[in-house]
């Protein structure tokens, strides 16, 4: 590697290992969208469209020698691949619109065809004699992979649309829908959908004055999911080799699973709503309540290793989100020269474990951490919440060790765990409990714009309440043993009976650390509860003239500030991950790798001609 | 103008409904993978299934099925008396694999997580083919020897699962569904029946090493696999029984104790089974533990001759330890000390050390091309051990003059001279223990001999402990370590590995062996 000496210590010469360093990705796409309608009789239009997407791309990639940590025992090595999809769809319409009296009715029939095709070729090669050629034929060695992916789906829809005078408001539809993705047995799916709205402030009888709009709305619908893979319910066989008379020769295993009987993931849902506007549609408020089933969840499930597999694409389980939405949008003041508006969203989402394949099943999700998974889904709790063990502190003193259930490693001074089955030793996973939920209590809003002659100034807060975050960036920031640049926190620690530290962080004895940090406890775990300042922009926009039709000036700063319940004096590196996400079961709130929020400035203008 | 549209519109209507009446736009198959539909329909299928039962040897022997896993060799080539590891102060990342060697093994433990998924990536693709093979006609030689070898590797993976970590599941059918990948621990009785009873299948049908592919199991593998069982067992007739088929069968001792490991020599008289490797190959299906059993030297180059090449962080954790150098009666003579262990004096890696007459096992190092990639086979069977197996049955049954006459056979080849008749039962046995601990060093045998004989491992290994626990810096502990307080305090639990905490993760109905 090219070094460069930099304040009397030799080091890596980066700008060099960027350059000579090749990483190139080039792609080509299409958009087309064309579509055809004919109104065939009065009201009646019947119309089709065919949208098309084409995408070519090529990824290259060479390091060279003089780039590698060892040059002379690593070689250069290098890739070339390239892949190409087509994707179409084609949806074919009939609309049939009807106005009798105070009555319309729409109705539309049709049906979509819709496939995917990818094709794809990548050429690794390895041991290149030099780096004169840095192209693949000059490899000593080089494999290929190839790879074919595709999917179809054809859909049969129809739906109706009531509304009788503005007033009342009702619309149902149906779905059929087969995919690829699922075995001829259990390819199609049906979905119904009904919703029904009722603008009260339409009524006769309506004579609030205050309420200036009001509109009571409910739906019932159900949908489907078939996010899996392309091929997931199929068995696959794959290569295999092995030398027989001092040859390499090739064989065939099954190295996928598949299940027979999967099928469409299916979420049944319903709302209710209110939509009610006020003092002239000055103050809107809106309130949604929503209840969704998700049944026969498609979850990429571990299965005994003893199979000879280690995990199966199946359909598992039943989960159930329900929550209150509420949004209040107000305009405080309206003169030609100052205006005030502010908005306010704030939502209360729960959801829960219905089944999973048996009463005491666990499912294992998030990061396996030496055997034992950060979060796991058990029947009645959400899902995704934190498993791990109670920490009680330290074992302060002889007296305290010896009064104590111990671990096999554990000594005066490490970290004290909580012996959950009560039979006087520290094991796991028998000492391992649920110890948090990622969810929070609720998440808010809040923004503020303003108009001041020709300044305009906007605030946006976000936030939320009441989730729990596993820092699992502890283990290595907390590190007692070797090397490390560690949290300041660990000034703190145990350092004799008469000098205990704060009870988080143990002593530094080699060999005896590793069991705080090698497994997920209560310690890692903090309060996410948190009030991000996401938004701060004020502008200015000069009088139009003959120049321009609108010019604006801008300063804008993202994430000003964030107001989180910190512990240890540490502030976390970002405490949005993933907590908007109800849907995201792999790591809900582990922050371990999460990049740092950044505190963004930035100045522009805007400018039409 | 709007004629043309309309005809337009009903095109493009008309190939709608073409694609919708077609089934086949919905049948989407993949076509870089085979899908099992397809296959176990002809001869050549099952050839090519059988082919890779063996595949998952590789990683079985050498690891990297999960990160830190050692395969193999670490699991038990660093669990007996005749070896020990080098610490490193600075490099604490391989405590998982120094656990294996001072007992102090957890249930998270990543080489023995290893050892069970490889098992039974073998035993699933080995059901594939018993399920599917009856359902097909082709030539019923061709299709005896194809379900031999996997009966064969079968009751090998299962013995090797059951000597490990106990009564396991017993599957012995291909899983297609969530539900039937659950099973309960079976006893060892119901595990052992079913070894004995593919081996015994699969020494039948099997042909015999003449007409065998080099490579592939034989008759006479599945006999000395027979034999290892029966002599676990303690089934002492059995076992003699089998054996001594065996002695019928054309194998022979080579003259020279060396050949029988070198490259050059694969194939040869003396193998029974063993795991192929071959270097050069474009799927990379080389060795590379010769190179474990190196000390961490600062340039492998000065052991090897090979560049280009570097410093040796894969090797210090077999390290011949003073017993087992000890055990040599008669150094000068016995021809197996100088082919297994060499002596290295130079730097090593590990920070203030420098090697001076470094013990270290050479047998398996032989010439290749390019580091760490050699073609060095791995023996699991060969005619020495039949012969001391033998051996120690007839001496078991109280026939020590038939037991001499084997086991006189090795001492022999080795350079020793014969042990006289007159010798009694007890001393005898000790005797076999010994000269199978020289003669099959660094085999991955010591330990389970040792654990057959039952409290004798557990006696040996904490009397070991104490000498590593007091005087560390004889055991490759640089001056100022020296092992945990909670390493060496064996029991009979430490005979069994714990079965892998993601194992019972994912399959509650399994209970943890005691002691974890």
């Amino acid at each position: 590697m090219k070094m460069v000496v930099i304040d009397n210590q030799l080091q890596v010469f980066f700008f060099a290992l960027a350059e000579d360093r090749k990483w190139e990705t080039k792609s080509r796409q299409l958009n087309s969208s064309s579509f055809i309608s004919y109104e065939l009789l009065d009201g009646l239009e019947i119309e089709s469209s065919v949208h098309l997407q084409i995408q070519d791309s090529n990824n290259y990639q060479f390091f060279p020698e003089s780039t590698l940590a060892l040059p002379g025992i690593q070689q250069s090595s290098g890739s070339r691949s390239n892949s190409s999809f087509l994707s179409w769809t084609n949806e074919n319409t009939v609309n049939y619109l009807l106005s009798l009296n105070n009555h319309q009715i729409d109705f539309l029939a049709g049906f979509t065809a819709q496939q995917f095709r990818s094709e794809s070729i990548g050429i690794n090669g390895s041991q290149f004699v030099d780096d004169k050629i840095q192209e693949m034929i000059a490899a000593g060695q080089f494999n290929i992979a190839t790879n074919i992916q595709e999917w179809s789906l054809l859909s049969y829809l129809g739906r109706i649309n009531y509304n009788y005078s503005e007033r009342y408001l009702i619309s149902a539809s149906f779905r059929r829908d087969g995919s690829s993705r699922f075995g001829p047995e259990n390819r199609w799916g049906n979905f119904v959908s009904v919703s029904g709205g009722w603008i009260v402030t339409e009524e006769n009888f309506w004579d609030i004055d205050f309420i200036s709009f009001l509109k009571l709305r409910g739906s019932y619908g159900t949908t489907g999911n078939f996010n899996i893979g392309n091929y997931t319910h199929h068995q696959t066989i794959a290569p295999s080799y092995y030398i027989f008379d001092n040859s390499q020769i090739s064989g065939r295993a099954s190295s996928n699973l598949g299940d027979r009987n999967l099928t469409w993931e299916t979420n049944n849902e319903y709302n209710l709503g209110a939509d009610i506007y006020f003092l002239n549609d000055r103050l809107r408020v809106t309130y949604n309540y929503y209840n969704r089933d998700t049944d026969q969840l498609l979850f990429d499930v571990d299965i005994p290793r003893a199979s000879g597999f280690s995990n199966l694409q199946t359909n598992i389980g039943e989960v159930n989100f329900w929550g209150h939405e509420f949004d209040l949008q107000s305009t405080n003041i309206q003169t030609s020269n100052f205006s005030w508006s502010t908005n306010l969203n704030i939502s209360f989402d729960r959801n829960k474990v219905m089944s999973l394949a048996t009463p005491d099943a666990r499912l294992n999700t998030g990061w396996s951490y030496y055997g034992y998974s950060t979060n796991q889904s058990r029947i009645g709790h959400p899902i995704g919440v934190f498993r791990g063990a109670i920490q009680d502190g330290v074992y302060v003193d002889e007296d305290d060790f010896n009064n104590s259930p111990k671990h096999s490693s554990s000594a005066v001074g490490t970290v004290k765990f909580r012996d959950l089955n009560g039979d006087g030793e520290i094991t796991f996973p028998e000492d391992m409990t649920i110890i948090g939920n990622p969810w929070p209590d609720f998440t808010f809003g809040f923004t503020n714009q303003f108009y001041i002659h020709n300044f305009d100034i906007s605030l946006n807060i976000t936030g939320t309440y009441g989730n729990d975050l596993l820092a699992m960036y502890e283990f290595m920031l907390g590190n007692l043993d070797g090397v490390v640049n560690p949290l300041k926190d660990l000034e703190n620690r145990w350092r004799s009976p008469s000098d205990p530290g704060n009870g988080r962080w143990g002593n530094t004895l080699a060999g005896t650390t590793f069991l705080e940090r090698d497994r997920v406890h209560t310690g890692m775990l903090h309060d996410g509860s948190h009030i991000n300042f996401k938004n701060f922009t004020i502008g200015y926009t000069i009088p139009s003239s003959s120049l321009f039709s609108r010019f604006r000036l801008y300063l804008s700063a993202q994430n000003l500030y964030i107001l989180s319940r910190s512990t240890n004096g540490t502030k976390f590196p970002n405490p949005e991950v993933n907590t908007f996400d109800n849907e995201s079961n792999n790591t809900p709130g582990v922050i371990l790798n999460t990049y740092p929020l950044a505190r963004t400035f930035s100045l522009g203008v805007n400018i039409s001609f | 103008m709007k004629n043309i549209y309309k005809y337009k519109l009903l095109l493009i209507f008309s190939i709608g409904f073409i694609i919708v009446s077609c089934d086949d736009f919905l049948n989407v198959t993949p076509e870089t993978e085979l899908t099992k539909s397809r296959f176990f329909q002809n001869q050549l299928d099952f050839e090519q299934a059988v082919n890779a039962i063996y595949s998952p040897l590789h990683q079985w022997l050498e690891g990297g099925t999960v990160f830190q896993d050692g395969g193999e060799i670490n699991l038990i080539g660093m669990r007996s008396d005749d070896s020990y590891f080098e610490f490193d102060p600075a490099l604490r990342g391989v405590q998982p694999q120094e656990d294996i060697a001072m007992f102090t093994l957890e249930v998270n433990n990543p080489t023995v997580e290893g050892k069970w998924i490889n098992n039974y990536t073998i035993i699933s693709r080995a059901n594939d083919v018993l399920y599917n093979i009856d359902s097909v006609d082709f030539d019923s030689a061709v299709k005896d020897n194809l379900r031999g070898q996997a009966l064969f590797l079968r009751a090998f993976t299962y013995f090797d699962l059951v000597r490990n970590f106990g009564g396991i599941p017993l599957h012995l059918e291909p899983t297609l569904d969530y539900e039937s990948s659950f099973k309960e621990r079976a006893s060892l009785v119901q595990v052992y029946d079913q070894i004995i009873s593919d081996a015994q299948v699969a020494s039948e049908i099997l042909p015999s090493r003449e007409n065998q592919q080099l490579g592939r199991a034989t008759s006479g593998a599945a006999k000395a696999l027979l034999g290892d069982v029966f002599i676990t067992l303690e089934r002492w007739s059995d076992a003699e029984e089998v054996l001594t088929d065996i002695t019928e069968m054309g194998y022979d001792l080579l003259p020279d104790y060396l050949d029988v490991f070198k490259p050059t020599n694969k194939g040869n008289r003396e193998i029974i089974f063993d795991i192929q490797f071959q270097e050069g190959t474009s799927q990379n299906l080389f060795s590379s533990f010769p190179y474990r059993f190196l000390p961490a030297v600062n340039s492998r180059t000065e052991i090897t001759g090979i560049t280009p090449d570097g410093q040796n962080g894969a090797g210090k954790m077999i390290t011949p330890t003073p017993e087992f150098l000890n055990s040599y009666d008669d150094k000068d003579n016995d021809q197996r000390y100088e082919n297994t262990i060499s002596y290295f004096t130079g730097e090593s890696m590990i920070g203030g050390i420098i090697y001076e007459d470094f013990p270290y096992v050479s047998k398996f190092l032989h010439d290749h091309g390019r580091a760490p990639e050699t073609s060095q086979n791995w023996p699991i069977y060969r005619y020495a051990e039949v012969l001391l197996l033998l051996a120690e049955s007839l001496n078991e049954q109280g026939n020590t003059t038939d037991a001499l006459f084997y086991l006189n056979q090795v001492r022999n080849r080795a350079g020793l001279s014969d042990i006289t008749n007159g010798v009694n039962q007890n001393d005898l046995r000790n005797i076999i223990l010994n000269e199978q601990r020289i003669e099959l060093a660094f085999e991955n045998k010591r330990w389970h001999y040792l654990v057959r004989h039952g409290q004798l491992a557990v006696s040996v290994m904490n009397e070991f402990g104490e000498n590593v626990v007091s005087n560390p810096q004889n055991y490759f502990y640089p001056p100022g370590n020296q092992p945990p307080s909670a390493a060496f305090n064996i029991s009979t639990d430490d005979l069994l590995f714990p079965i892998p905490i993601t194992e019972i993760e994912r399959n509650p109905w399994i209970i943890q062996n005691p002691g974890y």
